[in-house]
């Protein structure tokens, strides 16, 4: 009965409230001290007292009552707690890792989705610059270079390559 | 775990078809509702209907019940609607929604009395309970009656009486039920045929 008593004042261990619950709602003594104890609470607060066998024409009323079943709820809220947030958690971090590994992986050929249309069915064969014959041509390309789109994303990749080859043609 | 975890483990004991459970709830909160009714009906057996007709109702809606809020707040709500109804019904003025405020009923602890029982036996037997529970508590050792009084009265959670009292939680635990037993041994005989007699 002291487990019930701590049970009543909300004082009882989770894993211990489903036990308890079930042994007083399988015993009429234990029910009719949670009634009584219930009673001296509201005695003592000032309630007054329902004299009569109301809970008895409860009792019968709710007898009487089709029984309610309710759908289960999927999850309960305690577990609600606990694992949506780690889930949204671990997802998180599956996405980042996910975008960090897949800029950086250098696919094989047999990795690639089309691989073998990518894997060369021929001896390499040497291939030589087409540079243009010209001099003046070369000039002329060496100062538009800058222009070049390719200079946009190389940074300082083509200045050094316009001062060595400037070198070169000392 | 607090009282809201009680009742929302004896909700869904009820929601899975354990009427048992639905019981308990009952028997916790059946003087409290009636004495929300007493405010706004004055009758005691009407005050009686109103309560039954409002559990009753408070069990059918039991699957829609979520647990978003306390149970005793939901079917505080219940046994507003259920007396504005019947008042309606009776071509009596229901009270007006600001008079029964929802959020009043987690603090609802005025002095509010049933203005009439069903009988004068059953008044007189209501006030020997009274009489009997305060007699007792006054023959109760202080440390007993200390204790149930700041749980039952104040409120406060064992740890808070064990600070109080200077003793372990155990300890506390033990006082409290020590003194619940006294007293349902006095009042037992005063008891009705109600279920809370068969021990």
């Amino acid at each position: 009965m002291e487990r019930m008593s701590a049970l009543m004042d909300g004082e009882l261990e989770d894993h211990e409230i489903a036990g308890e619950l079930a042994s007083i709602k399988d015993d009429p003594r234990r029910e009719a001290k949670w009634a009584a104890y219930h009673l001296i609470g509201d005695v003592l607060r000032g309630e007054n007292v329902i004299a009569d066998d109301f809970t008895v024409r409860m009792h019968v009323k709710l007898s009487d009552e089709p029984t309610v079943l309710a759908p289960r709820r999927w999850m309960r809220r305690t577990t609600r707690r606990v694992v949506l947030p780690l889930a949204a958690s671990l997802c998180g971090a599956a996405v980042v890792a996910w975008l960090a590994l897949s800029n950086n992986t250098i696919l094989s050929p047999q990795d690639s989705p089309v691989g073998p249309a990518w894997v060369a069915t021929s001896p390499p064969t040497e291939q030589i610059a087409d540079l243009p014959a010209s001099e003046v041509m070369s000039e002329y390309l060496m100062a538009h270079q800058q222009f070049s789109p390719s200079t946009v994303r190389q940074g300082v990749v083509p200045y050094v390559r316009t001062v060595s080859t400037g070198n070169g043609s000392r | 775990m607090g009282d809201r975890e009680v009742d929302q483990q004896l909700v869904e004991r009820a929601q899975r078809g354990d009427k048992k459970a639905f019981e308990l709830l009952v028997a916790k909160y059946q003087r409290k509702i009636n004495r929300l009714l007493s405010r706004f009906i004055r009758d005691s057996a009407e005050i009686d209907d109103v309560a039954q007709e409002a559990f009753i109702k408070a069990y059918r809606a039991l699957p829609s019940f979520r647990g978003d809020s306390a149970f005793y707040t939901w079917l505080y709500r219940i046994a507003v609607n259920t007396a504005k109804n019947y008042l309606v019904a009776a071509g009596r003025r229901a009270p007006t929604s600001t008079q029964f405020d929802s959020d009043e009923a987690e603090s609802f602890e005025d002095g509010h009395q049933l203005r009439h029982m069903n009988t004068p036996e059953a008044e007189l037997m209501s006030k020997q309970i009274a009489a009997t529970v305060n007699e007792t508590m006054q023959e109760l050792p202080e440390e007993l009656r200390t204790a149930i009084m700041l749980r039952e009265i104040e409120g406060l959670s064992y740890e808070d009486i064990s600070e109080a009292m200077n003793c372990p939680i155990g300890t506390v635990r033990s006082r409290i039920f020590r003194a619940r037993e006294t007293i349902a041994d006095r009042i037992r005989p005063l008891l009705g045929t109600g279920k809370d007699k068969r021990w």
